[in-house]
């Protein structure tokens, strides 16, 4: 169920009928504000920048501001005064600044305490170990069975379930990502880090690898494979014969307290 | 024209080969340095146009080796970053710098000497290691584990390594003379406050370069234990994650290594350019004050997605939009600075200005990666490519401007003895205030006034 004092992220979208404010929906929104207010912040501030460059062209004939005091050659530097102009102007983009930013913070918090939430809520979620090595991905399913994208596995997962993804790496810094449901986390040696994601469409989509990590970098990618949750129960239950209801609820893993950030003490 | 007798030197002649193995005098120096530097921006350009080529079409297709490919990249960063426009920027600092301040040379004319050579053997260096089993293959942020022989055996990325710490002891010997030369041997009465914008924006920059480098040089010098002898420390757990840590902590602050040179030189084109003095003067070096020590507390938004806490995030959030505002204050500074104003849209103006858009789009799509939840999902991707390009390319367009602002000064003054330059003048300050101070006639008033005095606002008063 959507938790109240979550959806403070403008207009999130819930995911389908997850109940579950999917990190794509918060990215999306998010997204188009920032591209709105920055092309126009951008148009306005360049758009004047030229302006006065034109308005106060030198011109041969005349002089636009006579009265005006030119710098002289050996004077003291100073400032050329218009400071109140200068301070309305650093005001009001730092307003924007940083209104923006605390109003994205909402959105930060409520990603990254949903988790938690699913699990004191008892939401079902589908936790996955992905690993990546040189150059491929496993992800190991809560019944031990593995998919490797090099011999033919994929990452297969029911819709509109919250995914956890414990992620981390078998030899070098790597970065998992899928970028239709905006989820990226870093794969690294030794240690584990926490992304989720929501899929809501069945189909076919694609992970990539998102830090450089030798040759086989480019093609280190991964068939992402989003079911309907009976077609899911039904691969589920064909591997290792184990019962596909079985998906370990979040509220077993202590991991998920609040934050993205099991295992993060170097 | 061995004029140079200040120094008690004597100098070949300029058109005589040796004098530029044996100079020691900054303006020999700052000419050497930029030449070299513009010879490694083409040869990061060229890596840069190998890298589209091959992009040009899915899959393999020119470099004929994903290697090669990841070579290129790692190395058009590397180059660009370390070799091109730090460098480039202390060219015009080596010249300029002691003009501006009205000192004779810098305070060690031999160590400028041995950091110039320093530097350009350890891109000759860089250079070599492309001939050694090809060169460092990582990106430029050289993360661990990759970073080891364990994942790169060739000869080359060692060389790679060797050559990033020799690069450092240039930079250091660089910083520190600057230091002691602008604390030490300004012209009497000159203020620090008072320095022109572009000796003030060097200071800052050597500032922190003298504690960025430090970072990143016992980062390196264990890599080169690892690749040369051996050690095992990257490679144990959690050396990843303290490779990012120690590469952020100097690779936040490069950053503004690399952009403020540019900045002061925007400075001072805008003010020589529109006929204005700067606006908010003081406001603007207070920001480039606020800048240099924040610069230090912001690395780790570059590691949003390795698992710290969301505490840290947070802080480090702020932090960062903190820094953003200070540069705000700056782009409308200078913006201001041209209303009222006559301006004259010669090429060091066109190259300000050009400058100050690519920084207003670097600055905005720096906004988007402020906000976390953004972040998370730009890690990795083209926005941040792009973001860092506006950032920098703008930086090298406003050094370009110094190099149209400043040639002609070169070649008029090139040879000329310090005496003849820096002629100290003194002026009566208004009653009351009956100290008198020392102004050095320097490059700077008189290359960036006599622009204004040279045209006249109304016909015929020439």
């Amino acid at each position: 169920m959507a938790v109240p004092g979550l959806s403070l992220a403008g207009d999130v979208v819930l995911a389908g009928t997850s109940g579950i404010d999917a990190p794509a929906a918060v990215f999306n929104s998010i997204f188009r504000v920032f591209l709105g207010l920055g092309t126009l912040v951008g148009v306005v501030v360049i758009g004047y920048t030229l302006y006065n460059a034109y308005k106060y062209r030198y011109r041969e004939d005349e002089d636009p501001v006579p009265e005006d005091k030119r710098p002289e050659m050996g004077e003291l530097p100073t400032g050329g005064g218009k400071g109140k102009k200068l301070f309305l102007s650093f005001g009001l983009s730092a307003i924007i600044v940083v209104s923006l930013v605390l109003w994205t913070y909402a959105a930060l918090l409520a990603v990254e305490s949903q988790p938690a939430q699913a699990a004191e809520d008892g939401t079902e979620t589908l936790d996955i170990e992905v690993e990546g090595y040189r150059f491929g991905w496993t992800f190991r399913y809560p019944n031990g069975h593995v998919e490797d994208s090099n011999r033919d596995g994929a990452l297969r997962v029911p819709a509109n379930r919250m995914v956890t993804l414990n992620v981390t790496s078998r030899d070098v810094f790597h970065n998992f990502g899928i970028p239709e449901f905006r989820v990226k986390s870093d794969a690294i040696p030794g240690q584990t880090t926490n992304a989720w994601f929501v899929a809501e469409e069945p189909g076919e989509y694609q992970a990539n690898c998102y830090e450089i990590c030798g040759r086989g970098h480019s093609n280190m990618k991964a068939d992402v494979i989003v079911m309907s949750q009976e077609e899911y129960d039904e691969w589920y239950a064909s591997t290792n014969g184990t019962e596909a209801n079985e998906t370990a609820a979040a509220g077993e893993d202590g991991g998920h307290s609040g934050a993205l950030t099991a295992g993060a003490n170097p | 024209m061995s004029h140079d007798t200040g120094h008690g030197h004597d100098f070949p002649p300029m058109s005589s080969v040796k004098r530029w193995f044996v100079t020691t005098n900054h303006k020999d120096i700052g000419i050497l340095y930029t030449v070299t530097a513009l010879f490694f921006l083409i040869l990061g350009g060229l890596l840069a146009m190998l890298m589209r080529v091959e992009l040009w079409s899915t899959g393999l297709s020119f470099l004929g080796d994903p290697s090669a490919y990841n070579q290129a990249v790692s190395a058009h960063g590397l180059l660009m970053v370390f070799w091109f426009i730090s460098p480039f920027a202390f060219g015009f600092a080596n010249y300029l710098v002691p003009l501006q301040i009205g000192a004779d040379d810098l305070a060690f004319p031999r160590l400028n000497a041995m950091s110039y050579w320093a530097y350009l053997f350890s891109g000759l260096l860089f250079i070599a290691s492309f001939f050694q089993g090809g060169t460092f293959n990582g990106g430029w942020t050289m993360y661990a584990p990759l970073n080891l022989p364990t994942y790169m055996p060739n000869v080359g990325s060692t060389t790679v390594v060797l050559a990033l710490i020799m690069f450092i002891a240039a930079v250091t010997m660089g910083s520190v003379n600057f230091l002691t030369t602008m604390y030490r041997m300004r012209a009497e009465g000159l203020r620090m406050r008072d320095l022109p914008m572009f000796s003030m924006s060097i200071l800052l920059t050597v500032w922190m370069m003298l504690f960025a480098f430090a970072a990143l040089l016992a980062a390196l010098m264990i890599l080169g234990a690892e690749h040369i002898f051996g050690l095992n420390y990257f490679s144990a757990d959690g050396g990843a994650l303290l490779w990012t840590h120690l590469f952020w902590f100097f690779g936040h602050p490069e950053v503004y290594i690399v952009f403020f040179p540019a900045l002061g030189i925007m400075a001072e084109c805008f003010q020589t350019f529109t006929g204005r003095r700067i606006v908010g003067r003081k406001w603007f070096v207070l920001s480039m004050v606020l800048v240099a020590l924040q610069s230090f507390v912001v690395w780790m938004h570059h590691m949003f997605l390795t698992g710290i806490n969301l505490e840290i995030k947070t802080l480090f959030m702020v932090t960062t939009i903190g820094i953003s505002l200070p540069f705000d204050l700056m782009v409308f500074s200078l913006i201001y600075t041209m209303i009222k104003g006559r301006i004259r849209f010669t090429t060091p103006f066109l190259f300000s200005l050009g400058a100050l858009i690519l920084f207003i789009i670097g600055g905005i799509t720096g906004v988007f990666l402020g906000a976390v939840v953004l972040d998370y999902e730009f890690r990795g991707t083209y926005w941040v490519v792009a973001h860092f390009h506006y950032v920098m390319v703008a930086g090298a367009t406003g050094l370009f401007a110094g190099i149209y602002y400043w040639f002609p000064a070169v070649r008029r003054l090139g040879d000329a003895p310090p005496g003849l330059r820096v002629r100290a003048r003194t002026r009566k300050l208004a009653p009351g205030r009956q100290h008198r101070r020392v102004h050095p006639r320097c490059l700077l008033s008189h290359h960036v006034l006599q622009p204004v005095r040279e045209h006249p606002p109304r016909r015929g008063s020439r």
